[in-house]
């Protein structure tokens, strides 16, 4: 009897122990992301409701802000501006990026040689700082002597003013951003095109099917949810999108490149608007929080690196 | 015969495309370096010059004229520095709740994981403004630990170590339990190191991420002493303006690290992009 209560003992006290040390364990991950992602969260929506410079008195105005946001001027031509920007861009960028990373996908799953290599050289541009890259693209977009206007000029074909000119600046940075985000796109393409089962291909090309009707009829519906999901993270990337804005064009030329993510820090930490600028904050909360959703309820996928990414770079 | 000539034709229009892409995002690196070993003269010339001077002075000149009147070596330092002890803090922090998270019977597990996993739809950008006050009254503007102490966990990272340490059988455990072992000791002993891989990916995004970031540091650290080296160059540039052999230089100085890093772990970053992307 003893023995049994003993045993007994020993299995609850381990338990107790594990139990113990598990909260160990997860307490500095919970601590840090509960301080800085968790309450600033909830604060952020405390903050939209002020008037506040985060220097002076806070003054409680409600909603104030956002109905200044979305119906009064200039606010909301400001802020609604700040959002067809990005929708521009979005429509500039997204096709390409996903047409031309799904050509480069397929090409790369073809049995070539130096797979490696074309691998290795299509994505290097992503893993690079945005700042010094920046300042190399401003280089080449020079309108008087840089590379790309004087390549045109070889070729006699009509030079532009790039990054000072309008509609060309939103150009240049769908350029830019295309150029850095092109790798991570073809990744991701490589890897939904590897779970497309080969014996289907192989089944469909006995029964006749060209290489094009494969591709629409198999491949292609095969790969939907890992285009949607490209879709919606260069979306919110859009959305979110601020260094290569600050650094190559600063909003302009006439705020034609200012997205909602640059019009944000300008607010914030230019104007020192902090109550309006965490509106602006819950606005994008809420469109992006939109675009997830939707992703999730297609796809069954969490939207990981654009989260994360953020949080780690900061764009 | 015809269908070994169209295969032989495919695969030239394949290495033709694929060519065409790869000179597309190489050429501003090489365009970089190039730029940066030029003659002020030669950087006007036209037709541009493919071939460099080999004109050091840009680098030297760089070298003499940092932003802020602190020398390069401070930010490169500051940089080394934060992404260094974000990258170690964010790893230890990160495996550790993994393991907790894919191992440990306690109360509410699951649900502080789904919890967790939630905070991924957070856009950063939404915790600018609040997470700037809270450094404000914790008088950390200007300080290291803001741009550390606010990375040293990671979501992504605890749903990737828990990934792994979900794979290491419950055998392990009993039999390391028999032997009179503590939990902390098997996760240190055993369990660490069976992840070497996992934890290597994960160290090399934190580590990208931060030497790569921005907005953050361009919003807290204002005083020059503490900067790290992108927004030091985003400075660098309000200084030298149309100084495109210096630009270049520093662009240069700046990139060169990620890029050799990379080189040297390129699989883990490909797979580790794959992997987030696929098992998400």
């Amino acid at each position: 009897m003893t023995e049994e209560v003993v045993l007994q003992r020993r299995k609850r006290l381990r338990a107790v122990k594990e139990f113990l040390t598990g909260y160990l364990f997860i307490s500095p991950a919970v601590l840090v992301l509960s301080t800085f992602v968790i309450f600033p969260s909830i604060f952020v929506f405390y903050i939209s409701t002020l008037d506040w410079n985060m220097i002076g008195p806070k003054y409680f105005i409600g909603l104030t802000n956002f109905t200044n946001i979305l119906f009064k001027s200039p606010y909301a031509s400001e802020f609604w501006g700040s959002v067809l920007v990005t929708v521009k861009y979005v429509a500039l960028s997204v096709p390409l990026q996903i047409s031309v990373s799904l050509i480069l996908a397929l090409l790369l799953m073809r049995p070539i040689k130096f797979r490696g290599f074309f691998r290795l050289g299509i994505f290097i541009s992503y893993v690079t700082p945005l700042v010094a890259t920046s300042i190399v693209w401003m280089w080449i977009f020079h309108p008087g002597y840089g590379f790309l206007n004087s390549f045109l000029r070889l070729l006699h074909l009509p030079t532009s003013m790039w990054l000072l000119g309008s509609p060309s600046a939103l150009i240049s940075l769908v350029i830019y951003t295309t150029w850095h985000v092109i790798g991570f796109s073809t990744i991701l393409f490589m890897a939904g095109l590897t779970g497309v089962p080969t014996e289907l291909q192989e089944a469909a090309r006995i029964d006749g099917a060209n290489a094009n009707g494969v591709f629409w009829h198999i491949t292609w519906p095969m790969l939907s949810p890992t285009t949607f999901f490209i879709l919606v993270i260069s979306m919110i990337g859009a959305f979110k999108m601020f260094t290569p804005v600050f650094v190559m064009t600063g909003g302009g030329p006439y705020y034609t490149t200012s997205t909602t993510g640059y019009y944000l820090y300008v607010k914030a930490f230019e104007d020192w608007a902090a109550g309006y600028a965490s509106a602006v904050a819950v606005m994008l909360f809420i469109f992006i929080f939109a675009l997830t959703l939707l992703n999730i309820k297609f796809t069954g996928r969490k939207v990981f690196y654009a989260g994360e990414q953020s949080r780690g770079e900061g764009r | 015969m015809k269908r070994l000539k169209t295969v032989k034709l495919s695969n030239v229009l394949t290495y033709t495309a694929l060519t065409i892409v790869l000179i597309f995002t190489a050429f501003p690196f090489y365009w970089m370096i190039a730029s940066s070993l030029n003659r002020p003269e030669t950087l006007f010339a036209f037709p541009p010059k493919l071939i460099p001077d080999f004109y050091f002075q840009n680098y030297i000149e760089m070298w003499h004229n940092p932003p802020g009147g602190v020398s390069w070596w401070r930010y490169i330092g500051n940089t080394v520095f934060i992404a260094g002890t974000t990258t170690i803090l964010s790893v230890f922090n990160s495996s550790l709740a993994g393991f907790a998270f894919a191992k440990l019977k306690f109360p509410l597990r699951n649900k502080i994981f789904i919890l967790l996993l939630g905070l991924l739809m957070i856009p950063g950008e939404m915790l600018l403004i609040p997470n700037y006050v809270i450094l404000k009254n914790l008088h950390w503007l200007n300080t290291y630990q803001a741009m550390i102490i606010p990375w040293c966990a990671s979501v992504f990272g605890i749903f990737l170590t828990r990934q792994f340490f979900k794979t290491i059988p419950n055998e392990l455990w009993e039999a390391a339990q028999v032997d009179g072992c503590s939990i902390g000791r098997y996760f240190f002993a055993v369990a660490v190191p069976l992840a070497k891989p996992t934890l290597l990916t994960l160290a090399l995004f934190v580590f990208l991420g931060s030497w790569n970031a921005f907005l953050w540091p361009l919003i807290v650290a204002t005083d020059y002493a503490i900067m790290p080296l992108e927004v030091a160059l985003n400075s660098f540039r309000g200084t030298e303006g149309t100084q495109w052999g210096l630009l270049t230089a520093a662009s240069t100085m700046v990139t060169a690290p990620v890029l050799i890093l990379f080189l040297i772990f390129q699989r883990q970053f490909i797979e580790g992009i794959a992997r987030g992307a696929i098992k998400g």
